[in-house]
């Protein structure tokens, strides 16, 4: 059965781009556009995720916002996340997002890949 | 002068007489023969020498005064006229002071006369008399020379005064001192005017006064310099309260005098107002987190597109290298192309945007005028963003009826109405924007109007300053630039721009661009 990956990503190209690539890859994919439109997708629980891909910035719900929001329900608290961003020092919110894998905008499908192999 | 000694009955009257004035002089007069015998003296040699009158007379000069014997020949010679003779000092054998320095001055008083020897008259003059007298005059000279020296230090303590007044009064310094034995606080008039706003001469001033003035989140450090500093020395900022109730930023600096118990015996210090500094310190703090958070966000606007870019270029290459060939079909190579257009587009209209910026802030804004419509205009704009108001569920309801000619920058009208629509997409929650176009006798008139999240009204302003925006940054994308840049150029048309905005109930901005009746026509209904 083939694992299925959460894109949470606001830019619609960049979320088509990941999509195609990811697919390619036997993932399957759900994209949603917000920080409320991936818990609406979480909380439907028609699409359980074995990964949450994770931009930050973003209307409505933020990724900070998401994730606070994902770890107070400890039935997708556990889920990996991998944080995209194009923020300057996306490292420094580690303390807050206490995510599994940082990737900095634009980054390299090779190490998008990897880090994906390595968490499910 | 003739002068008869003793036993001499015709000159007896005139010896008393001598006698008594001699009598009455504080210098030692002796009066010897030719052979040095002393056949007069007065009650001051008496004493000086500390002999009798009967001791003295009769006595030879030689044996109580050392006298070397050239002088002694000089003085003693059997003089035939009168003279004065040289002074000279010798040294006057006393039996009760020992040997005393003396000047002696000497004259012939009357010349050897038939058998009769010269009579000669002497003063003795102790020297250290003279040295006294010539100490005591060189300490009136020397007292003398101080008062003046004193005097022209006091000229010049006077005028480093009043130069000192005048630099504290132009760089508008206060000094104050606060002794906190006696606890007077003693200031200058600049202190009063920075403290209160004007001179207060008369006021009861103590340091409770002054502790009063101090802002309460500032006291602590105020409050610590007169107690428990240990430095010697402080410069501290604080703020003051005037009476008016406005707040005031002063600098304090100044220095503990302490003693050898370490306690405070006085305190001394300059103040000076800093609150046109600290107002432009804030201005420029604020300056450089807007600059900051403009590259942050400018830096993460273009990684947007370039992320996209980026992703394809590499998925494409996958693809091919996998063996798939079918990106190379043309129907697929024009759809690439266009999808990259589209972020080099995206990438093009950021740099646009911070290259606006830029030419205002250097004040190098052109404006290449031609007659445009800005009906035309406005519905291509809403054509060209059609995919962003799709992608946000939006729609826009384009209200215009006719044509509105006028003599206007296309590029720079273009940017207005593409930020005002950009605005109102992002921030209108989906809703309908309802964008009117029309024109009074003197002004056309745009007006881009949503029904989002609104701007709280004490935003307007801030929001039209570059870099700002009335949002949290990490929520959407955008460079905070947008509105900065249609006030500037609608102003630059000479136009203003309004806004008028509810929290959570929408937003609306009015664009007033002033018409030119020579370059406008009215074409009629569209």
């Amino acid at each position: 059965m083939n694992k299925k990956i959460l894109i949470v990503e606001d830019e619609q190209d960049i979320a088509n781009s990941l999509e195609m690539l990811l697919e390619s890859e036997n993932y399957h994919i759900e994209i949603a556009l917000n920080g409320k439109a991936a818990i609406e997708v979480l909380l439907s629980e028609k699409f359980i995720p074995s990964l949450i891909l994770l931009d930050l910035m973003m209307p409505i719900m933020n990724g900070l916002e998401f994730r606070q929001e994902q770890l107070k329900n400890q039935k997708y608290a556990s889920i990996p996340v991998i944080i995209m961003s194009a923020h300057g020092h996306i490292f420094d919110f580690d303390n807050q997002l206490t995510a599994n894998g940082y990737l900095k905008k634009p980054f390299e499908i090779v190490d998008l890949l990897n880090l994906i192999n390595k968490l499910i | 002068m003739n002068i008869s000694v003793a036993n001499n009955s015709d000159n007896s009257d005139f010896l008393s007489h001598f006698q008594i004035i001699t009598d009455l002089l504080p210098q030692s007069i002796l009066l010897v023969d030719a052979t040095g015998k002393i056949i007069f003296v007065n009650k001051s040699a008496c004493e000086f020498l500390c002999y009798s009158l009967s001791e003295l007379l009769g006595k030879h000069l030689q044996n109580i005064a050392i006298i070397p014997e050239d002088i002694l020949y000089v003085y003693l010679k059997n003089w035939s006229v009168s003279r004065t003779l040289l002074p000279a000092k010798v040294e006057l054998k006393i039996k009760e002071k020992g040997i005393i320095s003396c000047r002696l001055d000497a004259g012939v008083a009357e010349p050897a006369k038939n058998s009769q020897p010269a009579k000669i008259i002497i003063s003795l003059n102790e020297q250290n008399t003279h040295t006294v007298k010539f100490e005591l005059l060189n300490k009136q000279l020397e007292i003398k020379s101080l008062n003046n020296e004193v005097a022209q230090r006091d000229v010049s303590i006077k005028q480093y005064e009043a130069k000192l007044k005048l630099a504290l009064e132009s760089a508008r310094m206060g000094l104050w001192e606060y002794n906190p034995i006696t606890k007077v606080f003693l200031r200058t008039k600049e202190y009063d005017k920075i403290f209160f706003g004007h001179s207060e001469e008369s006021l009861d001033y103590k340091l409770e006064t002054f502790l009063e003035s101090v802002h309460p989140d500032d006291y602590h450090i105020v409050n610590n310099i007169f107690n428990n500093y240990k430095e010697n020395k402080f410069c501290i900022e604080f703020r003051i309260f005037w009476p008016d109730n406005s707040i005031h930023w002063i600098l304090s600096q100044g220095e503990i005098y302490k003693d050898k118990k370490a306690h405070i015996i006085s305190l001394a210090g300059a103040i000076i107002d800093i609150t046109p500094m600290k107002i432009i310190e804030s201005k420029l703090i604020a300056a450089i987190q807007a600059r900051d958070d403009f590259l942050a966000l400018a830096s993460h606007e273009l990684s947007t597109p370039l992320t996209t870019l980026k992703l394809a270029s590499q998925i494409r290459k996958r693809q091919i290298q996998s063996g798939d060939y079918s990106l190379c079909e043309p129907s697929h190579v024009i759809k690439i192309l266009n999808e990259d257009a589209k972020q080099i587009d995206r990438l093009q209209r950021l740099i646009n945007s911070m290259l606006d910026v830029k030419y205002i802030t250097e004040g190098k804004l052109q404006l290449k005028k031609e007659i445009i419509d800005l009906t035309k205009v406005m519905n291509e704009i809403i054509e060209r963003l059609n995919p962003q108001i799709v992608s946000s569920n939006s729609e826009v309801i384009f209200e215009a009826k006719y044509s509105i000619l006028g003599c206007w920058d296309r590029c720079k009208i273009e940017q207005v109405f593409t930020n005002l629509l950009t605005n109102a997409v992002k921030y209108g929650s989906g809703k309908p924007i309802i964008v009117n176009v029309t024109k009074t006798e003197t002004v056309a008139e745009i007006i881009v109007k949503d029904k989002g999240i609104g701007i709280s009204s004490q935003d307007y302003e801030r929001i039209f300053q570059p870099f700002e925006r009335a949002v949290a940054t990490n929520n959407i994308s955008g460079l905070g630039i947008g509105l900065y840049i249609v006030k500037q150029y609608v102003e630059a048309h000479g136009g203003y721009v309004q806004i008028e905005s509810q929290l959570n109930r929408g937003t609306v901005i009015i664009v007033n661009l002033p018409l030119n009746n020579n370059q406008i026509e009215c074409i009629g209904i569209i």
